[in-house]
């Protein structure tokens, strides 16, 4: 059932157990689930079923510390949510990415990639996924990594006639919730406005919060701000250790050997490090993207590559002659560390059309950032040097540790963290069931759980955590009585 | 890119051989693991013997 506004959903008769708010991958995706195990679920969905200004405009923010993009363009809010705007690129996160480095500060998961494994099938239906490969090593270091560019499945279009014709999943749409209510125990409402008016206030046995990224944190903040603290009984990290995937390029590549690994339909080939190489160097996760490039742009790597090594020059240009494949830029996109001082904050002087405060982000990438993007070229470059595959250079700003270079990619539109998981309440918002630690009815949904980021695009992982929890709430006793 | 035409062979050939002969400058580094990093390159040991 699809409703236009809450008026319309409460002159229905439809009594759900469980309120997602947020019609994004995660929100979909669990009430999908527990809609098929038949629990009767209510969708809120802040925007309507096409993006408008005045949704929009509820996502601005500032942000302090390093240029991020506009807040309001960074998020999309209507049926399906950032869904409409996603390049459709899927991995899942490492194995190693839940386990604690003892480099990484902070890092660890409370659950491993075994725990999300078993919806990865459900997943790939999802997403209209091919099957996943294995990694293919090139030596003991870099592996060529599977990145899939699916057809970007946008939720709000793939399952808008599954959701209209359910009677157990009723979509509100134009309906947000401005404030949860809690005793510190359990949240007790949820307070809604929906086409710009008071709505009356829900009441279920049990809440998620799916609204993305930044806004996770951002209602939570403020609904803990407004009941003194409970619906967030232990906030010590909430809106903390928020993370981006920072991403530039930053190296050029001659690549020597046809055919040394597969490329895809765009010319493009993906690397990872493997867990020991990341040991070694002490480095976070990272991920290369190579780019090839046209001639043109070979050329003047070739030309370079002779002026540095005139006798290497000699073999190459033989080499070159007979077996040139491509050139290309290699871009590195790779996992922030986990650092408390990045985070969600609420302003304190920009507010939205409801009068709650706005975000305001604190980002900065580190040195440990730096490192990484660094030290895993060097790690890439090597490899390809030693399985003589190609020479890499890495770009003049990253060796002269200059700031990174302005109008490119700068990160990847993954907003992780925030809510992270975690079973110390110092250190997490949610427990290994995305449960908000002492409250017994809230729950959260998407990639503000992520402990770590990895290097991985987010959407997979979040729509596996999404089937798990859905799975979870509905073995909960008092969602199926 | 798949196979090199005769006339982009030449000419990759030939840029090479004039840009040979330009003299080495930039920096250097060595690292433990027999590779050298020269400006900004990431090489063989052997590359430069």
């Amino acid at each position: 059932m699809i409703f236009a506004n809450a008026a319309e959903f409460e002159a229905s008769s439809f009594q759900p157990k469980v309120c997602i708010v947020g019609a994004g991958p995660a929100g979909i995706t669990i009430a999908r689930v527990l809609a098929k195990l038949g629990t009767p679920v209510v969708i809120l969905e802040a925007g309507g079923e096409e993006v408008t200004e005045e949704s929009q405009d509820f996502y601005r923010g500032t942000t302090v510390g390093d240029p991020y993009f506009d807040l309001d363009v960074a998020r999309l809010r209507f049926l399906g949510g950032c869904s409409n705007h996603w390049a459709g690129w899927c991995r899942v996160l490492d194995a190693s990415d839940f386990e604690a480095r003892p480099w990484v500060p902070d890092s660890g998961w409370p659950i491993g990639r075994h725990d999300i494994e078993p919806f990865l099938g459900e997943v790939q239906d999802i997403l209209d996924l091919p099957a996943f490969e294995a990694d293919r090593p090139i030596d003991a270091d870099i592996s060529w990594i599977q990145l899939i560019k699916s057809p970007a499945v946008r939720f709000g279009q793939k399952y808008r006639e599954e959701i209209a014709t359910s009677d157990r999943i009723a979509l509100v749409l134009n309906t947000h919730v401005t404030e949860l209510v809690g005793d510190g125990t359990q949240v007790t409402a949820a307070r809604i406005r929906s086409n710009g008016a008071p709505a009356r206030d829900l009441r279920v046995a049990q809440y998620v919060v799916a609204t993305g990224g930044l806004e996770n944190s951002r209602l939570l903040l403020w609904s803990n701000e407004r009941s003194g603290g409970g619906v967030v009984p232990k906030p010590a990290a909430l809106g903390r250790y928020w993370m981006e995937h920072p991403q530039f390029i930053a190296a050029d590549a001659l690549l020597l050997r046809e055919n040394a690994f597969e490329m895809d339909a765009q010319n493009e080939a993906f690397f990872g490090p493997s867990p020991a190489a990341l040991q070694r160097a002490g480095i976070m996760n990272f991920g290369v993207r190579l780019i090839s490039t046209p001639y043109a742009g070979v050329k003047e790597t070739v030309a370079h590559l002779a002026c540095t090594a005139p006798s290497f020059s000699e073999w190459a240009s033989s080499t070159v002659g007979l077996n040139l494949t491509c050139g290309g830029h290699l871009s590195v996109g790779w996992e922030q560390a986990p650092v408390a001082e990045n985070r969600v904050a609420l302003s304190g002087s920009e507010r939205d059309a409801d009068g709650i405060p706005r975000i305001e982000l604190h980002w900065k990438k580190g040195e440990l950032d730096r490192r990484t993007l660094l030290e895993g070229l060097r790690l890439f470059g090597q490899s390809m040097a030693r399985a003589d595959l190609g020479r890499v250079r890495l770009a003049e700003w990253l060796l002269e540790g200059e700031e990174y270079p302005e109008g490119g990619e700068l990160a990847g539109y993954h907003h992780m963290g925030g809510t992270r998981m975690s079973n110390d309440p110092q250190k997490g918002v949610v427990d290994s069931d995305c449960r908000v630690h002492g409250m017994r009815n809230l729950h959260i949904g998407g990639s503000s759980v992520f402990a770590t980021s990895g290097h991985a695009n987010p959407t997979t992982t979040i729509v596996a955590l999404a089937l798990r929890l859905g799975y979870h709430l509905s073995g909960l006793p008092h969602v199926t009585a | 890119m798949t196979n090199t035409s005769p006339a982009r062979r030449r000419f990759l050939i030939g840029l090479l051989a004039s840009v040979s002969l330009l003299p080495l400058v930039g920096r250097l580094r060595f690292d433990e693991g027999g590779f050298v990093e020269r400006d900004g390159w990431i090489l063989r040991r052997s590359d430069l013997s």
